[in-house]
């Protein structure tokens, strides 16, 4: 009996003990991760979480961080139930969201009660362009955007609209839709559909007519004639498609979208862990690695922001989607 | 013709290279471990391994991929027939006559069933992928929503076959399962419906919660209750039951080749995959069979009609991707991620740029499959001793798996909450007699039945016409008329049989 109560006084000791010291490790000096850090992806796997996967094989690779990279897919609500993940993770400088355009979509066109705002802005790491797709079997003569205008104008009045396939409801591919529909005054029809390939699927099979999409997933089908890109909703002329034009070329100046890939961290996180993330993030994408991989699937990554800068580019973009959003009547 | 063979010669000299094959047979090792332990699943192999093939060639890392793939799906069974667990969404079908055999003592032999027919299912879908790739991505690319919508029916027409004793439950459990493939982000509309305002539902009902909680819980609640009773008693493994299992497909031989080849075609379709593709396997063979009442109850052909279909389904899902480059499987979509990073272009073009690529795929599909066949077959004795474990052992192991698996599915307590829930409802229905069977299938092809039906109106304007205009539509709806009927004219000729026999 004896020895039971002296085994537990050392018991207890030790778990004091195993107690006190992650506080002695908290008063060392700079913020460094005490546990893995877990990147959240709101999204299915595949597709999206390609970008999440590559920063943690960067990391991993150059040894950036003390603490392993750990990829989790939250996926569900388009993108809020990851995003309520994070926001729950209040604090907590483990965390990071790699999001795309839906921190901002899901937040003004649905009733939840949360949105990028409660986050805390990291890093716009890069940004994804959008460009008109037709059916190239399906219309094998049209190749500008004023035949493009013209058939649609044809179309609405058979009273068969063109029908626009897109990822999902009021979200980029449907703005970009509406955009394109106001710039030029047509009427399209646009048809939801569950996920990029199922949007590929529809085009090359010519079930739909045409879409707006990142000109990445495009590549295959341009390059072997299925699908044809009529013109860019960006400023510049896209690397790859230099033969493309842009909107503003053709005297649309304001149809231009961006589609995000941003880092977000949880709300309330201690700014030396936020430094901390910063510092980790900069020092992936200034490698060679992280350049040819935007290189390869087309992204914009010349100009990452971090921060205050971000957060304060999100208010302008929030506003932009807010304003087409309202133009569109997908939202009061 | 030429260009196949000269095609299959590369392939045989990019997989049998001694780099390849030693990458091929470590995924096979981890793809057993992926499908064996509980929740993770080959899928979550294939996401965490990814950026570990970064630093391979792309035909290497396709092949480590293939490999982890293919074991997994087969270890997927394992746990089918074992546990009541399914280790993969397309496993699930197996449960419902692989468990009822492994409780009748006759585990090993529903393994090695598993094992040969998914065997014979892949080498088979893999002889089709290499002689017609080309015209099958033109019947890939056939399928527009209207015809999707209507393959959906008929996959729900196959099931009708399944219905159990009374029609009227039959029914009931399906029209409960197409409500909770209702819940969550609305995909048309961008709105959640069915969540109440509660967060944790906006992901909706996961397909693997609902068929761990039922089946896996479920039955576990049913065996308490039950007590143990009759201890089962689990013979040695011989090769008795090996070549048994040989003489039982030999026997069935017709249902394998022809499940193979409709999980094949289900498979090709983009977005339609293999799980839908073992329940549709599993239906029609059954209302085809001469003897439906045993299915269920631990019949083999249960397990082949299963674990042939989803094999050669999950093959068949490589054809989109390869030749059209479209993501038409979960997997695919990882893959077609992991091509962009390895600098390829996914594709119509990527059959001839290249050819490395897609033939050391093709090859190493073969080779993967036959690697993972002997891996699995080999362990069937030290899996026969998780069977012989004592009850009160293996029951809290049992529960703790089905909520990891729950757990896993998007990270979060929703889904171990789901799990328990669907488990006291797989009890009741069980204690009731409600079939469990069509509210699972109603999961998995409620919530695409619904997309594609909404889609067709919006591209016919509202009206429904565009299911018979389109002529692919049109017909498989007819098939499906006639595969309902199958069942009732059946069911009256029965009644008619017992009434004369009474008289």
């Amino acid at each position: 009996m004896k020895h039971l109560k002296q085994i537990r006084v050392i018991a207890f000791g030790l778990v004091l003990a195993l107690c006190l010291v992650p506080l002695m490790a908290q008063s060392a000096q700079a913020w460094e991760p005490k546990k893995p850090v877990t990147v959240v992806i709101p999204y299915a796997r595949g597709g999206a979480d390609v970008i999440g996967r590559f920063i943690q094989s960067v990391v991993g690779k150059y040894d950036l961080c003390p603490q392993p990279l750990v990829v989790i897919n939250k996926e569900g609500g388009s993108g809020s139930v990851g995003m309520k993940y994070l926001i729950d993770r209040k604090g907590d400088g483990h965390y990071f969201m790699v999001s795309l355009s839906s921190a901002i979509t899901t937040p003004l066109t649905t009733n939840i009660n949360f949105s990028w705002r409660d986050c805390t802005p990291l890093c716009r790491a890069a940004l994804d362009r959008h460009a008109l797709c037709i059916s190239s079997k399906k219309y094998p003569d049209v190749y500008s955007l004023d035949q493009f205008v013209k058939l649609a104008k044809e179309m609405s009045a058979k009273g068969t609209p063109l029908q626009m396939g897109g990822t999902g409801s009021k979200q980029e591919d449907e703005i970009v839709t509406i955009m394109l529909e106001k710039a030029t005054g047509i009427d399209l029809r646009y048809i939801p559909m569950t996920s990029g390939g199922d949007v590929a699927k529809n085009l090359v099979g010519g079930h739909i007519d045409a879409t707006v999409n990142n000109p990445s997933e495009f590549l295959g089908y341009v390059l072997s004639g299925d699908v044809r890109l009529i013109v860019a909703f960006d400023k510049q002329r896209v690397p790859g498609y230099i033969n493309v034009p842009t909107m503003p070329e053709l005297g649309y100046p304001d149809a231009t979208y961006q589609m995000l890939r941003g880092l977000f961290m949880p709300p309330d996180v201690d700014p030396e862990a936020v430094q901390y993330m910063t510092e980790l993030i900069k020092k992936v994408i200034e490698t060679q690695d992280w350049k040819d991989f935007l290189a390869r699937i087309m992204l914009d990554g010349s100009e990452p922001i971090y921060g205050a800068e971000f957060g304060k580019w999100l208010e302008e973009y929030d506003a932009m989607h807010a304003k087409y959003l309202k133009e569109g009547g997908l939202i009061q | 013709m030429l260009d196949i063979l000269s095609g299959l010669s590369l392939g045989i000299e990019v997989t049998f290279s001694t780099s390849n094959l030693l990458i091929g047979f470590l995924g096979v090792v981890l793809g057993m471990l992926f499908g064996l332990l509980p929740g993770l699943g080959p899928l979550n192999g294939v996401a965490i391994l990814l950026p570990i093939t970064f630093v391979l060639p792309p035909e290497s890392s396709m092949i480590f991929i293939a490999a982890i793939y293919y074991a997994g799906t087969a270890g997927g069974a394992i746990t089918s027939i074992t546990l009541n667990i399914p280790g993969t969404p397309m496993a699930a079908a197996t449960c419902m006559d692989g468990h009822p055999m492994a409780q009748k003592g006759k585990g090993a032999l529903a393994i090695f069933t598993a094992a040969n027919s998914s065997l014979i299912g892949g080498t088979l879908a893999c002889i089709g992928f290499v002689f017609l790739a080309p015209p099958l991505a033109k019947y890939a690319l056939m399928f527009g929503p209207p015809e999707f919508f209507a393959l959906m029916v008929a996959a729900f027409a196959c099931f009708g076959g399944l219905a159990g004793k009374s029609v009227t439950k039959t029914i009931i459990m399906t029209i409960f399962g197409l409500l909770l493939a209702c819940v969550g982000m609305d995909v048309m509309t961008g709105n959640a419906r069915l969540c109440f305002g509660y967060m944790g539902l906006f992901n909706g009902v996961t397909f693997l919660t609902a068929v761990v909680g039922m089946f896996g819980i479920g039955e576990v609640l049913t065996t308490i209750e039950k007590g143990i009773k009759a201890k089962i008693i689990h013979p040695k493994v011989t090769w008795k039951d090996y070549v048994e299992s040989l003489r039982l497909i030999y026997k069935h031989k017709i249902l394998v080749i022809s499940d193979t080849i409709l999980g094949f075609l289900v498979g090709v379709l983009p977005g339609a995959g293999a799980t839908p593709a073992s329940f549709m396997a599993y239906g029609f063979s059954k209302s085809m069979s001469k003897d439906p009442k045993e299915w269920g109850k631990g019949h083999a052909p249960g397990v082949m009609a299963t674990e042939s279909s989803n094999h050669a389904a999950s093959t068949g899902a490589f054809v989109p991707m390869v030749t059209l480059g479209i993501p038409g499987s979960p997997l695919a979509a990882i893959v077609l991620g992991g091509m962009l990073i390895w600098g390829l272009v996914p594709g119509p073009r990527l059959f001839i740029e290249q050819p490395r690529f897609v033939w050391g795929l093709i090859v190493a599909g073969f080779v993967v499959n036959i690697l993972a066949y002997i891996f699995e077959v080999s362990l069937v004795p030290l899996l026969m001793k998780v069977l012989k474990t004592p009850f009160t052992v293996l029951t809290p192991l049992i529960v703790i798996f089905c909520l990891i698996t729950g757990y896993v599915q998007n990270f979060g307590m929703m889904e171990v909450v789901q799990t328990l829930i669907f488990g006291v409802l797989g009890y009741f229905c069980k204690k009731t007699d409600y079939p469990v069977s069509p509210l699972i299938l109603a999961i998995v092809l409620g919530p695409m039945t619904e997309w594609t039906f909404r889609q067709s109106l919006l591209q016919g304007g509202g009206s429904p016409m565009i299911f018979v205009t389109h002529p692919i539509s049109f017909v498989l709806l007819l098939v499906s008329v006639v595969l309902y009927g199958i069942p009732i004219t059946r069911g009256i000729l029965d009644r008619r049989r017992e009434k004369r026999e009474a008289a």
